[in-house]
């Protein structure tokens, strides 16, 4: 790694650059933003999981006043293209598929959008939402992925032959032969709930055509707004740099406004149709209901161990629910799979994978997503093995941990672990949860009749995708860019702009510090731009965008590579100012260019103005002006066969470990996390207080999904239960004991500045919650096979056991 | 989430509140802190015409001691009885049912009164007041009427008041010498509405036996439950773990909860048992104490 600099910016836990102005309320939010003769659409939405939509009249909505149109999801499909936002799955269903975001003639999930009334105010294009009367011929629903896979099933999308969008079966090393050797074979159904991301602010979109230029100008919270441009052009049929993509600040996404694409495009249309600027605003409801849901999966799996605890191999089938439209996905299923012997250095693997469409909200990114899975999968099995061979979980993991001397570590399926310390991150998780205390403690619980439960987990998480063949057909390699500019104006002023969304993330901060750090000057003299506009900001392709912890490889990496181009620059203007030669100069404090070993020196405010304003003087080859746009590659090497999943798929592999413990009420079946302890590896930490302050995020989210969160769906009507939340319980600070994380730092031998992504760290705590609810149930002989545990269901689990 | 369109109007006094009320008939809904009605009028559950807001009347926030009660007004809010030193000596229950309910922000403009009103099956006020045996004192176009709790509520979200009047004050009896209460609540998340909640007032007599006792109940039917038989077989009798069982049984046998997305009938049934038990030991013991 290279030392950066000379003040040492990074790494130090300075201020926020936000929280001034968001704290004050000086936010620009979309939804703050009014565009004049603005008018406000509001969406009709499928009572039912499934059904024909037979007829809309509209006639109602119309005659009220103050509404403007009605459009039905057949008029969208007339001129709106479908969108394909999917890695280019090549299965005859998956081919099939037509994803307009809204239902044309087939409502498949509760919500879905049937009909946008567009009025003069919001108001009244809500009320007119309960004017428009819709036919529907309702079928059964096909809630269950195992159920929708079966050969009599309906056919969710008219005319494919099956619900199943991709079937396949991946195999490493020689798994029957490792599960021949095997002592102890143990099996599993695990089930992986279905939760989302509920950020505190819902998807908002501004559309605003320009009929003179034709440029649609669009401003909404994306979290992805690079490809969105991409997507959004091609469903309005125009070409993508005549969208202009704005997003400034977003109240959070947590992977779930990567999901927001569909929605663009039809209030896009709504745009175009009416001639005047149109904004939706999603409302809770709805929110819960049609934004992106988490992957929910079922597992098959079972693992092959020695007595001793030495794990010889995995298997599963995985039957993937992925919704009634494949979205982000089936990126959640497929991706990870390469990584699923995470930690371990098992070498044998079999996965056979179902991605199965059902009578629910698609799904889509997601923190954590698609890992959180298959870590709850290994974790999972992992546990249990521990428990039948009577050996401690943290003494079966130390006995299969890959050793920081074998990194740079291949794993079976070609991936390149780019460092890391796995024994120390549990040892230091268990240190700080006091580990051997808590256990002294529940044997003399136990004989109290009290169930406490001590639960540790590790889980992994990679960043920089090297992912471009699942993009495009023919491509061989990565795919992964980032894109940043840096200007310095003729006064000494330095701004930048990074092709990424900040949602909390902190990327002001932490550019401006890198920034900050290469050329010499303080944080507070960076200005960093807040967002992204297609037009304006760093623009990276298709990549841009704030999604699969990307900052902390591809994006700083961009930032140091443009901050480094910049440095060069002002050297050289500074050189030619002084009259030395570049490598006689050098820059110090304050962006200060001086003749080594003398004091002759520039300022950085005389520099600039020199290379703007007085170019009449400069060198032939000395380029006017202080501005730079760079592009970084990740250095990634072709895969060697992404059919087969083999290869190097990411650039870093982070991870993090994490210790919780429970109080079980047999009485109640009532859960209370007493304590909860989170490691994570971000390689080079930026910022600690930011990366504290995601650590938190991650922990309350995910100790969310494992006790409170929890969309359900009704078998028979297909309808959402959870759509309010008044139902769909998302714990609070005060569900939480004080939370207590700490951050290690092994540097990533690969990323540009040794850092890895953090703050998904593959859904540790969940894993770590469920453990030690496991444990705390363990002396009844109660397994618990899902990664969400309802109260009651403890209880009737308890009753089962002592009733008998 | 928006309503639909409905008049607002504000009252001054009493009297103004209840012509305007009168004037829309079933229509028309007072609105105290909002916290129960806005969320029904934002999901379309609740489309009243017109909303009276009462916030402006004077004299109706208050907490007095008279003649060995306590008087709440329509306006107190949550958080005032939780912070209330009054309430803290002579009806720690409640306060300790202060605590409990929703959150910080809710408890900052919800109102006793209001919540009473709602009659919430799974809220935390009905059944405090159930088991100190409240008064609710009523005005309406025809005048005042005073109404026992237990009979207050009668239905799904339904009480005695009829369209047009407006409850302005909880009058409840300030326990005496041996009582002890207890208020236990089991929530899915701090402050939540209760998967089962259980109140219980009782006075034990000098040689240890139940001389009185009210238990109010959470989560255990259509309404808000007063668990007479339970009181019943309780009166009279020491606090044993045998009694207690046998309690929880018939306390089984007099409840009918409501199967929801916080529990199946049967589960919040074998919560409302264990909650029972240990509301009722914890009451003994704090009546031993004082
Ligand atoms: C997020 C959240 C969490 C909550 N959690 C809990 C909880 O944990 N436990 C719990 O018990 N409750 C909970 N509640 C409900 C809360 O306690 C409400 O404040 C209370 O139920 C209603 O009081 P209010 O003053 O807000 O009444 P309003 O909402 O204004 O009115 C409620 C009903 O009572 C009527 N009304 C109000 N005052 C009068 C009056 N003086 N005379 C006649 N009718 C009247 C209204 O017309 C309306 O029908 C929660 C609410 C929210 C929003």
């Amino acid at each position: 790694m290279s030392k950066v600099g000379n003040r040492g910016v990074i790494g130090q836990p300075i201020k926020r650059k936000e929280d001034q102005r968001l704290i004050t309320g000086k936010g620009i939010f979309v939804d703050d933003i009014v565009l004049p003769e603005m008018l406000h659409a509001s969406f009709v939405r499928s009572p039912y999981g499934h059904a024909y939509v037979k007829r809309i009249d509209a006639s109602r909505a119309l005659g009220l006043p103050g509404v403007v149109d009605v459009v039905t999801g057949e008029e969208f499909a007339k001129f709106v293209r479908p969108q394909k936002a999917h890695s280019g799955l090549d299965s005859p269903t998956a081919r099939a598929l037509e994803d307009y975001g809204i239902a044309v003639k087939k409502a498949i999930y509760h919500g879905e959008a049937v009909a946008a009334v567009v009025a003069l105010d919001k108001y009244t294009a809500k009320d007119a939402v309960e004017l428009v009367e819709v036919d529907y011929d309702p079928l059964p629903p096909l809630v269950d992925a195992e159920e929708s896979m079966s050969d009599g099933a309906v056919k969710i999308h008219d005319g494919t032959p099956t619900n199943v969008v991709w079937h396949k079966t991946y195999n490493y090393g020689d798994v029957d032969k490792a599960f021949s050797k095997a002592d102890l074979i143990v099996k599993s159904r695990l089930y992986f709930d279905r939760f989302m991301a509920a950020p505190l602010e819902t998807y908002v979109i501004i559309a605003s055509f320009d009929r003179g230029q034709e440029v649609m100008t669009v401003y909404c919270n994306s979290a992805h707004p690079g490809r969105d441009v991409f997507l959004v052009a091609g469903a309005l049929n125009l070409s993508p740099n005549r969208v202009r993509l704005i997003c400034q600040d977003n109240g959070g996404s947590f992977g779930n406004k990567n999901n927001i694409y569909p929605y663009t495009a039809l209030i896009g249309y709504l745009a175009m149709k009416t001639g005047r600027p149109v904004k939706w605003v999603m409302d809770r409801n709805e929110h819960l209901l049609a934004s992106g849901h988490g992957n929910e999966m079922i597992y098959y799996g079972e693992i092959a161990v020695k007595k001793d605890g030495t794990i010889l191999g995995i298997k599963a089938r995985l039957i993937a629910d992925e919704g009634s439209e494949l979205r982000s996905e089936p990126r959640g299923a497929m991706v990870w799979i390469r990584q699923l012997t995470t930690f371990y250095r098992f070498r044998h693997l079999r996965m056979e994978v179902n991605a199965v469409l059902t009578n629910k909200c698609p799904t889509g990114s997601m923190r954590a997503y698609g890992k959180v899975q298959h870590c709850f999968l290994i974790e999972s099995l992992i546990e249990k093995a521990a428990r039948q061979l009577r050996l401690d979980p943290a003494e079966i993991r130390f006995k299969n941990f890959i050793l920081p001397k074998e990194m740079p570590y291949k794993n079976p399926a070609g991936n390149i672990y780019d460092g890391g310390d796995y024994p120390g991150c549990l040892r230091r998780t268990l240190e700080m949860v006091g580990y051997e205390d808590w256990r002294k403690k529940q044997q003399k619980l136990r004989r109290e009749g009290k169930c406490l439960g001590i639960g540790i987990a590790m889980a992994m998480e990679s960043q920089g995708g090297n992912l471009a063949p699942l993009w495009k057909k023919g491509h061989k390699s990565s795919g992964s860019v980032g894109s940043a500019m840096i200007r310095i104006d003729a006064d000494g002023n330095i701004s930048a702009s990074v092709d990424s969304m900040s949602m909390g993330h902190s990327h002001q901060t932490t550019t401006a510090q890198i920034v900050a750090d290469v050329l010499s000057v303080s944080p507070d003299d960076v200005d960093v731009f807040a967002g992204f506009d297609s037009w304006i900001t760093a623009f990276g392709e298709r990549y841009s965008g704030s999604y699969a912890s990307r900052f902390s490889t591809v994006h700083h990496g961009a930032i140091f590579g443009a901050a480094k181009r910049m440095r060069e620059k002002i050297l050289r203007h500074g050189a030619f100012l002084l009259g030395s030669a570049v490598n006689k100069v050098e820059l110090v404090q304050d962006g200060k260019v001086r003749v080594k070993g003398t004091k002759k020196s520039a300022g950085l405010k005389e520099v600039a103005s020199n290379a703007w304003l007085n170019t009449g003087v400069l060198p032939k080859d000395l380029e006017a002006g202080l501005v730079v746009h760079y592009v970084y590659k990740a250095p990634l090497k072709p895969l060697e066969s992404a059919e087969l999943g083999k290869g190097n798929f990411s650039l870093t592999y982070a991870y993090g470990g994490a210790a919780a413990v429970v109080e079980v009420d047999p009485g109640t079946g009532m859960v209370k996390l007493l304590k909860i302890v989170l490691v994570d590896d971000p390689g080079r930490c930026i910022n600690p207080m930011v990366c504290e302050g995601q650590v938190h995020g991650q922990i309350g989210h995910q100790v969310g999904a494992a006790l409170y969160e929890r969309l359900l769906y009704d078998k028979t009507d297909g309808r959402l239960l959870t759509s309010t939340f008044k139902d769909y319980l998302l714990p609070t600070a005060a569900d939480f004991p004080t939370l207590e994380t700490a951050i290690m730092e092994t540097p990533s031998l690969f990323s540009p500045l040794g850092a890895r992504g953090m703050a998904e760290g593959g859904g540790v705590p969940q894993i770590a919650v469920i453990n030690a609810v496991r444990d705390a149930l363990s002396p009844l002989g109660i397994e618990i096979d899902s990664s969400h545990i309802e109260p009651e269901e403890i209880l009737r689990r308890i009753q089962e056991r002592t009733d008998r | 989430m928006y309503s639909v369109p409905f008049d607002y109007l504000c009252a001054h006094n009493i009297q103004e509140a209840l012509k305007l009320l009168s004037e829309y008939g079933e229509e028309g809904r007072v609105i105290a802190g909002g916290q129960s009605l806005i969320p029904l009028m934002k999901l379309r559950l609740a489309r009243p015409k017109c909303l009276v807001d009462i916030k402006r009347v004077p004299g109706l926030s208050f907490i007095n001691k008279e003649n060995g009660h306590l008087k709440v007004g329509a306006l107190t809010t949550h958080r005032e009885l939780g912070v209330s030193d009054l309430i803290r000596s002579d009806l720690p229950i409640m306060h300790e049912a202060a605590q409990v309910i929703a959150d910080p922000q809710v408890r900052n403009l919800g109102t006793l009164v209001g919540a009473l009103c709602q009659a919430e099956p799974s809220g935390d006020w009905a059944p405090v007041v159930l088991a100190l045996g409240g008064r609710l004192k009523c005005v309406g176009q025809k005048g005042e009427r005073v109404l026992e709790a237990k009979e207050f509520f009668v239905d799904a979200y339904t009480t005695l008041l009829q369209p047009g009047e407006i409850l302005t004050e909880v009058n409840l009896p300030i326990p005496g010498a041996r009582a002890g209460g207890a208020y236990l609540k089991v929530q899915r998340r701090a402050g939540d509405f209760a998967v089962a909640g259980v109140a219980v007032q009782l006075t034990l007599d000098e040689a240890g036996l139940c001389k009185d006792i009210g238990i109010g109940l959470s989560g255990a039917g259509l309404t808000p439950l007063r668990a007479v038989a339970v009181e019943e077989l309780l009166r009279g009798r020491r606090i044993s773990a045998e009694i207690l069982e046998e309690a929880s049984r018939c306390l089984a046998g007099s409840v009918d909860p409501i199967s929801d997305l916080r529990g199946s009938s049967k589960y919040k049934t074998d919560v409302l048992k264990v909650t029972l038990k240990r509301a009722v030991q914890l009451a003994a013991s704090r009546s031993k104490r004082s």
